[in-house]
């Protein structure tokens, strides 16, 4: 199946002066019609960034220097800000992170999913209020004609989290893309609203990308995962091989971080993400990776780049060294 | 450049302006036009073809020419010297005021900012007075209660610009309360007022030091306001105030040289004091 | 040059915006009046702190019983009028008699012309509001589109162009300006009159309401008598309006600058919206209550910063009365002039307080 969206060596660059900050280094991965994506890593490993610039969104430091995103067999890197007004929501649709603050405070909220409405759908005014007030009770909002009235700073974190999603729905768009939909959130809410989020995207035959620092996150949610380190896939597949056999040393510490380890402790991955200006010869996880060490430091580790390497039905790992204990 | 220090996010580092910020200031052209208006103010006599006040009267208002490259005014005097000697006079006056507001204020301001309490209350009450006062009229009361000087002129500049010292201080030094390394410092036994000097204080010095030219700049349009309607600077000092008064009858009748000098003289001086106050405010924005 | 022009030759940093208190559990109505109950106290706290001032000052002018009699005089006339002027009360009771005059809006008698200082203040209020008006006009047209524009310009053609003028006005003393405007416009060009005041020579002002010569001559039907008060205003106006344009273009420029980067435009972006439908409907309304204040404080410090200009172009309002007062010793005047002034100025900022409460839902809370 021709795949609706492919992202293929993508490369981010940030800041005026050099050496530029890359956040994303060649990043590529492929989402099909009705497929849910999560993509999952630390911050600053690129994943934000990466979902900006398939929208075209990136701040005005930062530029495209390799890559390209095609969507539905259209490139969309290096196309006109008018020319991309024509892609977002109505064909991508992105939500913020921390819906609070992406609302706009002066605003009813009904008023602001309404103009969504109204400018994607061309109908009246009065239809894209009422058509407002269905979406906000199809995210699960009760109380919706009030709720609507109300002013951002009156909604919960959880309500405003699901008002944002609903105000992108409003455009009916074929991907929907959700930057950490559970930031500020407790866990029950949390539940909520990925549920709902999975519900509304599968039933309206929408495809999902989700990005997530929490791996439960995604497997809550998608059927696809890929992982990000340093702006660089380390991993990706279907995310049922992927949880029952993790491949990348990375992928494997995202998954024991999740767990509690023995003594009710959560273990985590020492030392950090590397600063961004760094190019690296070889590959970018060998300064916290686990595997090398319990290989005695391969030179090749340092030396050359990791290949991708395809591994079980769907999923590709980049490392040079294949689990042994792959079962 | 080192690595962002970790820890509490208000952590400054205060260091002495470094090399690499002088090397940006030497790109600013404000800087070399200051460069030169303080070379002006220190070399006048020396560089003024006539003295301030030896006018010829019978060489009144004498347009532009090889002797008088700006003129002479209705007294006879040459515009050109004159403009040169007026630095003289309004930029010492300015940089005084300017630094005794900031003695009073740096001080003033870190201990409303610290202390906190009533204490901050009230002085924050009289900047809002301070800062509502109108400025020229409050100058005129002044001048008429306190008589026609320079003091009385170094007074109100200072009065005004206390307020803006204090709130600057005050709002650098007020989320330090919280920093853990004061938390520190207290736990490790040093009593207020060590803290307060040696840390507090400190940081307030770095936008007090950029804010300075900028207060310098307004100090000397309001010196020139001021002895345009005759307050402050008196016939026959240069100053580029009175002397736009004195040139300013002659307008209309198309002499609009003893007027026209002096305006541009505050003007080259206010963008160069401006200019390098704003380079220098960047240099430390910067530097955090 | 005042004072607010500082903090905007700083780079256009925030003033003192209002402030945002939210008050959880309060019913909506009853946070807004308990705002503007605060506002009106702190407002007064600080007139009343400013006429104290004044108090003090014109204590300081030397007593003033000598200023009207002169001191050859017998020293029997002397305590009789000390006496007659209440000089002789302990200055505790003079400072309550001196607060209940002013609060009542007695200001005393001009040692000059023997009126009563409150009549001829209302007699050039209207020259200086207009005057204020015309100037704010220039500001709002000119200062807020430009500072929009650089906004989104930012770093492009417009915004260095609006760099410029900014350094430029911030520059030139706004009472040289106003000078160098009437040698080109009048004395050599002569497109515009003479700086004489507001109407040529020995014509009478409209009949009005309100004493603004335009809007009286308007409501008149008077053409002429219009187009002669405008083109007496315009100069004026225009040298008046330098010192304000720095710091609404930059305040205009950073509030735009904010407001296109915050996290809301950008959903709006994300999501589709134009960009016209972004800067009209979105941006526009985001940025209407800093530029509210803004505009507020303007015209505070617009009615004190008129000294000057008035001067340069005999424009008969409050400050060239306060010049005229300070040139023939009458103190009385100056005290009421800076008393009206500072009156006003706060009396901006509570305005501009109460209506961000109004405007911001945020604030109500």
């Amino acid at each position: 199946m021709e795949a609706l969206l492919r992202v293929s060596g993508l490369r981010v660059g940030f800041g005026a002066e050099e050496p530029r900050s890359l956040a994303t280094r060649d990043v590529g991965f492929e989402l099909a019609s009705g497929e849910r994506l999560g993509i999952v890593g630390e911050s600053g490993s690129g994943k934000s960034t990466t979902a900006l610039a398939i929208v075209g969104l990136l701040p005005r430091n930062a530029t495209v220097e390799q890559g390209s995103v095609i969507y539905n067999g259209q490139e969309l890197v290096g196309l006109a800000e008018r020319q991309l007004r024509a892609y977002r929501g109505r064909e991508i649709a992105m939500v913020f992170q921390n819906a609070s603050t992406a609302l706009n405070p002066l605003i009813r909220v009904g008023d602001q999913i309404a103009d969504v409405v109204a400018s994607q759908q061309r109908v009246p005014r009065r239809r894209a209020r009422d058509h407002a007030v269905e979406l906000l009770t199809e995210m699960g909002i009760v109380d919706a004609i009030r709720n609507a009235r109300s002013y951002p700073h009156e909604y919960s974190g959880g309500m405003a989290q699901r008002a944002l999603i609903a105000m992108a729905l409003a455009c009916h768009p074929r991907v929907l893309l959700v930057d950490e939909p559970t930031t500020g959130l407790d866990p029950i809410v949390q539940a909520q609203v990925l549920d709902k989020i999975v519900e509304r995207v599968v039933e309206q035959e929408m495809s999902l990308i989700v990005i997530s620092h929490d791996m439960n996150v995604i497997l809550r949610t998608c059927t696809h995962v890929i992982v990000l380190y340093a702006g660089q896939v380390m991993e990706a597949g279907p995310c049922q091989e992927i949880l029952r056999n993790p491949q990348h040393p990375y992928t494997r510490a995202l998954l024991d971080t999740e767990e509690p380890g023995e003594g009710g402790k959560f273990s985590f991955i020492p030392g950090r993400v590397p600063t961004l200006t760094r190019e690296f010869a070889g590959c970018a996880f060998y300064d916290r990776c686990q595997l090398r060490a319990s290989l005695g430091n391969p030179m090749i580790c340092v030396t050359s780049r990791p290949p991708e390497t395809a591994h079980g039905e769907e999923s590709r790992v980049t490392c040079h060294f294949l689990s042994a204990t792959d079962l | 450049m080192s690595a962002p220090i970790e820890g509490s996010g208000k952590h400054v580092r205060h260091h002495a302006i470094g090399m690499s910020a002088l090397q940006r200031l030497v790109r600013v052209p404000a800087f070399w036009v200051l460069i030169g208006v303080f070379g002006i103010t220190l070399a006048a006599p020396l560089i003024a073809p006539y003295g301030p006040t030896t006018g010829d009267p019978a060489a009144k208002l004498l347009p532009p020419s090889v002797q008088h490259l700006m003129g002479t005014d209705s007294y006879g005097f040459d515009v050109f010297s004159r403009v040169l000697y007026a630095t003289r006079t309004d930029l010492p006056v300015a940089i005084l005021s300017v630094v005794i507001a900031v003695l009073i204020g740096l001080p003033a301001g870190t201990l409303a900012g610290y202390a906190g309490g009533w204490f901050d209350e009230i002085a924050m009450r009289f900047t809002e007075i301070g800062q509502a006062f109108p400025q020229i009229l409050f100058a005129m009361a002044i001048f008429a209660a306190f008589g026609n000087s320079q003091a009385t002129l170094v007074g109100i500049l200072v009065v005004l610009n206390v307020p803006v010292y204090l709130r600057m201080v005050r709002s650098v030094v007020m989320p330090l309360r919280e920093a853990e390394y004061i938390a520190a410092a207290r736990l490790s036994g040093n009593g207020t007022m060590s803290i307060v000097m040696r840390h507090a204080m400190p940081n307030a010095l770095v936008p007090v030091f950029s804010q300075f030219s900028i207060s310098a700049a307004f100090g000397i349009q309001l010196i020139a306001g001021l002895s345009f309607i005759g307050l402050g600077v008196r016939l026959p000092e240069p100053e580029w105030g009175s002397m736009i008064s004195i040139g300013a009858g002659g307008l209309v009748f198309g002499q609009w040289w003893p007027s026209f000098f002096p305006g541009v003289a505050i003007a080259v001086t206010s963008y160069a004091l401006i200019g390098v106050g704003n380079e220098l405010r960047r240099i430390v924005l910067r530097e955090r | 040059m005042t004072l607010a022009s500082q903090a905007a030759a700083a780079g256009g940093a925030p003033l003192r915006l209002p402030p945002s208190q939210v008050q959880a559990g309060d019913q909506p109505v009853a946070g807004l009046v308990r705002f503007l109950v605060r506002r009106i106290v702190s407002s007064l706290v600080t007139l009343l702190g400013i006429s104290t001032v004044t108090f003090v000052i014109v204590r300081l002018l030397g007593n003033p019983v000598y200023l009207l009699v002169g001191q050859d005089v017998n020293q029997q006339i002397i305590d009789d009028m000390t006496k007659a002027m209440g000089l002789d009360q302990p200055i505790w009771v003079q400072y309550a008699k001196y607060l209940w005059a002013v609060a009542h809006g007695d200001f005393g008698i001009s040692r000059v012309t023997f009126q009563p200082v409150t009549v001829e203040l209302a007699q050039r209020l209207p020259a200086t509001v207009e005057l204020v008006l015309a100037s704010m006009l220039i500001v709002v047209c000119l200062a807020i589109p430009l500072g929009m524009a650089a906004a989104i310009s930012q770093g492009g053609a417009i915004d260095r162009l609006s760099q410029y003028l900014v350094e430029f006005s911030i520059s030139v003393p706004a009472f040289w300006f106003g000078l160098i405007l009437v040698f080109v416009f009048f004395a050599a060009l002569n497109w515009l009159p003479a700086p004489l005041g507001r109407l040529d020579g020995g014509d009478p002002p409209p009949p009005g309401p309100t004493g603004l010569y335009t809007v009286d001559a308007i409501l008149s039907g008077r053409a002429t008598t219009f187009v002669d008060a405008v083109r007496h205003l315009v100069l004026p106006a225009c040298a008046l309006a330098l010192s304000h344009i720095p710091t609404t273009l930059q305040i205009t420029r950073t509030s735009m600058i904010q407001v296109l980067d915050s996290r809301y435009i950008r959903t709006a972006r994300a999501l589709g919206l134009s960009n016209r439908r972004i800067y009209t409907r979105y941006a526009l309304k985001n940025i209407l209550l800093p530029l509210f204040t803004v505009l507020a404080m303007t015209f505070g410090s617009l009615m004190s910063t008129t000294v000057l200009i008035e001067v340069v172009f005999s424009w008969p309002g409050i400050g060239l009365y306060a010049v005229n007062a300070m040139n023939a010793f009458d103190y009385a005047p100056i005290q009421a002039v800076v008393l009206l002034a500072a009156t006003i100025y706060i009396g901006a900022y509570f305005i501009a307080d109460v209506v961000s409460a109004l405007i911001d839902p945020r604030v109500r809370l």
